[in-house]
């Protein structure tokens, strides 16, 4: 569905990854977004390939995967509206982290990341809030994958019957 | 604070267990059971109430006691449900048990959720694993008075699909009025819901007021306490945040200190803590 730069801009109001910024802010960032529609099992990105759009997601789901020699992409994360997908590209990182394929029709906002480098560039001020809503989103994942690498369900953190419990976790 | 302790001993003596006869057992996943309970003593019956988010003590003579959440409708209370994780000496030794046998059983203790904090407001329920039982007695009762709230949500993580609990259930609280998100930290074939682990599903929750809701979380309790950090870092303060905290507990009467957490005892000041109250707490060693 084409949206116009207004259009575009109210759709950034209502996202959590865009909205409280200034309406400068949002205006300047709708200048150089585009909305993207994806059908159901669409690769929005593969691992290890140069991607140029950082997307926000306004509908839909996608999920993200890691390839494993002999066992496929296996899914390690959903994102849905309001999360960011392709940060990798923002960062100058040589190729993207993993792939995302759409878990059902999607929609992003996408921002150009060359055009968007080339803004935050010349405004330090909305660079920083930018990149601090990066940050944030990627604090999350951080915080998300330490907690699944915890198993937090596999283990008896407490010994409720007063028992030893195994391992060295007492 | 406005806090229920109302402790409601249905016998003079709240050391002595009552009789209890197990009716049904329903396996739920691997290691756990629902444990359909109805006392001995009719006039016991009659007298016993819960609120949702108590406990009782369930004892296995040679065994011991252990200190078991209430999982059924509390406005239906004459077959008592307990969800039981075997996972020690008393807990296995009730998984032996069959439909017919008795244990002991004292309470209901404890705390329970804030009900008279949440009408009229959005209220987020969070669940990680066996978590999801203690919330089940406060999703029946608000979904009985569906009207009362503002939107209720469960927020659900499990290890993996088949380690869900009580998925048979779920279509029927949707239409009642309960939004439910799930997550799995691993996903198995055919699963169609999220991958990751349940503070996401609470940062990705777009219609809820911040300055409005009640979160009640249930779960492990690393996974609570990031929870209540994704709850804060969206606008809600430690007093909208109420916690299930698990220790172990031994008397159930607040006399033997098991299960002291800083100056509160689990058993009697909790299970369940406002989250402010017991915060500090959760991340001293050892304790």
């Amino acid at each position: 569905m084409a949206m116009n730069t207004q259009q575009i801009q109210q759709a950034l109001i209502e996202l959590r990854f865009t909205a409280g910024l200034s309406e400068e802010d949002q205006q300047r960032l709708a200048e150089i977004a585009a909305v993207q529609d994806f059908p159901k099992g669409a690769v929005l990105i593969s691992e290890g390939s140069e991607h140029r759009d950082l997307h926000i997601i306004r509908t839909g789901r996608v999920e993200v995967c890691l390839s494993i020699p002999a066992r496929g992409c296996l899914p390690v994360l959903t994102l849905e509206p309001g999360d960011i997908v392709g940060w990798s590209s923002i960062l100058k990182l040589a190729g993207s982290m993993a792939t995302v394929i759409t878990l059902e029709e999607t929609q992003t906002i996408s921002l150009e990341t060359n055009r968007l480098r080339i803004l935050c560039d010349q405004d330090h001020d909305i660079g920083y809030r930018i990149m601090e809503r990066i940050a944030q989103a990627l604090s999350q994942r951080l915080i998300a994958t330490r907690l699944q690498m915890l198993d937090i369900y596999g283990l008896e953190l407490f010994d409720t019957e007063g028992q030893d419990l195994p391992g060295d976790l007492k | 604070m406005n806090r229920n302790r109302r402790l409601i001993i249905f016998q003079d003596n709240a050391w002595v267990p009552s009789t209890a006869v197990i009716r049904k057992i329903t396996p739920e996943i691997e290691g756990v059971k629902t444990f359909l309970l109805e006392l001995a003593d009719s006039q016991v019956t009659r007298a016993y109430t819960f609120r949702p988010g108590q406990f009782n003590m369930l004892y296995v003579p040679g065994a011991g006691e252990a200190a078991i959440s209430m999982s059924g409708d509390p406005d239906s209370s004459r077959l008592l449900a307990h969800t039981i994780r075997f996972a020690g000496n008393v807990t296995r030794r009730i998984g032996s048990l069959q439909v017919g046998d008795s244990l002991g059983l004292r309470g209901p203790f404890g705390t329970g959720w804030p009900l008279e904090e949440c009408a009229g407001r959005d209220l987020i329920l969070v669940a990680g694993g066996i978590g999801l039982p203690p919330l089940r007695p406060l999703i029946y009762h608000l979904l009985a008075e569906r009207e009362q709230y503002g939107r209720i949500y469960l927020l659900y993580g499990a290890r993996s699909p088949e380690m869900r609990l009580y998925t048979s259930e779920f279509q029927a609280w949707s239409e009642k009025g309960l939004v439910i998100k799930e997550t799995v930290d691993r996903k198995t074939l055919g699963w169609q819901g999220n991958v990751g682990v349940v503070p996401l599903l609470l940062d990705q929750l777009e219609a809820f007021d911040p300055e409005r809701a009640i979160l009640m979380i249930c779960g492990p309790e690393v996974m609570m306490r990031f929870t209540a950090r994704s709850a804060m870092q969206r606008g809600m303060t430690s007093e909208q945040i109420w916690v299930s905290t698990e220790r172990n507990m031994q008397c159930a009467v607040g006399m033997c200190g098991h299960c002291q957490l800083g100056p509160e005892f689990v058993c009697k000041d909790g299970p369940v803590f406002r989250y402010d109250q017991i915060s500090p707490y959760l991340l001293v060693e050892g304790l």
